[in-house]
């Protein structure tokens, strides 16, 4: 290798290593300068400029404006400012729809990774028809019982709680009618579909088994057709504004089934916050504010149970037991 | 060491305009051919074609010159998991040396080859942006259209070298420092 291309090669090494050495901070400053020298490249390509409109980051006064300019180059300049306000507004309302659809997907990436961590299941799905006459009550998704769908899967989506990168599951509703490639999803929002809940950070009091946590069932309000502005939260018990349920309190799913509900429900989704609290003759009732808008629901992720697989398990264990008893019996014969 | 003659230098820095200049055809072309999902690396064609008329220090320069320029307009910074500003620079330099490897057949007047080399170092270089960026991101996914636009960057390349080839050879000639062998002779 020639003395001079060694020279040249160890140079740039090393301002290569400068550049990857180099701190965000330096980073900008070298690309403002490469940009702004593009820039002036660009903008006198593009004959009218505003720059000497501008003194100190000031617009010049009207005097000077009319000074500078004559009637026909104000009209020229006029036009092409406008030209560039709509422009820039079209290009405004694009940035912010996709600003939007990167806030939703980050949100769906980070709650997939994290329900992955948790070894669930997730199938992303699609609505694609919600009837207006059961809009707070059915969907349809475009997932059936070819992608792994069952009867009574949960249904959820990512929502962003207390800060923006924080993200957590907000109960949808559940598989009410799986199809071999679209399946129907009831709504919490619905009066009929019943969920286990309790308030997050709330205990009844103490006894042998430790705390106990204020729980109640959660359902759609009912005849909510037109607007859902709330969910109600029924069976509390009375003392529950005692024990410190108050409005603002975040409400989960609990998991647990009686004989209203069914169950299906994994605990720890969330389903929203304690708007108003109202105490009855038996029991409370709080009305509890969506965790998430249904009005805007497009992606949602359904929740492969491992009940179901427990089940698929329990049902080839007892067919294998069947098959042996009945080659059992076959040998007796 | 480093012949400093005057056509030399003057080449040189015709070429270094030329360089400047593909980065503004850049932003024009990519206004036409983004919306069809289509990529065409003017930049990296024309600094291929550069690198293989100059010395390697030259080429060194180029490709830093180019490599900067390219992270500074095209990269975000502070994004996350990605790839280190100037990672271009090595991307530019690695096929830089190889296109310098073609100087000898271009010196002397032999164009199909370069323009070969044109397309493989256009496709070295799409791949390894891919890798690099895949393995900053670590996730090896090809995008839908990744084909596509390779081999459309590989085809606009190789055909629009020759053009950039004949305008290198006009300068050259025009600076008084013809990089075809005999010609000087000749004039």
């Amino acid at each position: 290798m020639k003395r001079s291309n060694l020279i040249a090669l160890v140079i740039f090494v090393l301002a290569m290593v400068w550049v990857f050495t180099l701190k965000s901070k330096d980073i900008r400053a070298v690309q403002s300068k490469v940009l702004g020298i593009f820039g002036i490249v660009y903008e006198s390509l593009d004959e009218l400029t505003y720059e000497q409109d501008f003194v100190n980051g000031e617009p010049i006064s009207v005097r000077e404006i009319s000074k500078k300019y004559n009637k026909k180059e104000l009209e020229s300049r006029y036009n092409k400012l406008l030209l560039d306000l709509y422009e820039l507004r079209a290009w405004k309302s694009q940035i912010d729809l996709l600003r939007e659809e990167n806030i939703e997907l980050k949100r769906s990436l980070n709650f997939v990774e994290f329900k992955k961590k948790q070894s669930q299941k997730l199938v992303a799905a699609r609505v694609i028809n919600r009837p207006s006459s059961t809009w707070w009550k059915t969907f349809v998704i475009d997932r059936g019982s070819d992608d792994g769908l069952k009867l009574n899967d949960p249904v959820m989506t990512p929502v962003a709680v207390d800060r923006a990168e924080q993200v957590e599951g907000a109960l949808v509703g559940k598989v009410v009618n799986v199809g071999k490639s679209q399946s129907t999803v009831v709504l919490v929002t619905d009066s009929e579909c019943k969920v286990g809940a309790y308030v997050h950070g709330v205990f009844a009091g103490a006894n042998d088994k430790g705390l106990e946590r204020v729980q109640g069932i959660l359902s759609g309000a009912p005849g909510a057709g037109r607007d859902v502005t709330y969910l109600m939260l029924q069976n509390l018990p009375k003392e529950a504004d005692r024990y410190g349920v108050s409005a603002g309190a975040k409400v989960y799913s609990s998991g647990v089934g009686n004989a209203e509900v069914s169950g299906v429900f994994p605990p720890g989704l969330i389903l929203g916050y304690v708007k108003e609290f109202e105490v009855g003759d038996f029991d409370a009732i709080a009305r509890v504010q969506p965790a998430i808008n249904f009005n805007q629901l497009s992606y949602i992720f359904v929740l492969i149970s491992n009940q179901n697989k427990a089940l698929e398990v329990g049902l080839s264990i007892g067919e294998k037991k069947v098959r042996e008893l009945s080659i059992v019996k076959g040998k007796d014969n | 060491m480093l012949n400093f003659d005057k056509s030399r230098i003057i080449f040189a820095l015709l070429l270094m305009a030329l360089l400047f200049a593909s980065f503004i055809l850049d932003e024009f072309i990519a206004s036409f051919l983004s919306p069809l999902g289509i990529r065409f690396f003017i930049v990296q064609t024309i600094f291929f074609t550069c690198s293989l008329s100059v010395p390697f220090p030259i080429m060194l320069l180029f490709a830093f010159f180019t490599g900067l320029t390219w992270d500074s307009i095209h990269m975000a910074i502070d994004i996350g998991d990605d790839v280190g500003f100037g990672y271009s620079i090595f991307l530019f330099f690695v096929t830089g040396a190889l296109m310098q490897g073609m100087s000898p057949f271009f010196s002397r007047g032999r164009w199909e080859a370069p323009v070969v080399l044109v397309g493989v170092s256009t496709a070295l270089f799409f791949l390894m942006e891919w890798f690099f960026i895949s393995f900053a991101r670590a996730n090896f996914i090809f995008p839908d259209n990744y084909w596509k636009q390779l081999w459309v960057s590989v085809f606009f390349g190789m055909v629009v070298s020759p053009f950039f080839f004949y305008l290198i050879l006009r300068l050259s000639k025009l600076c008084g420092n013809s990089i075809v062998i005999g010609e000087e002779a000749k004039a």
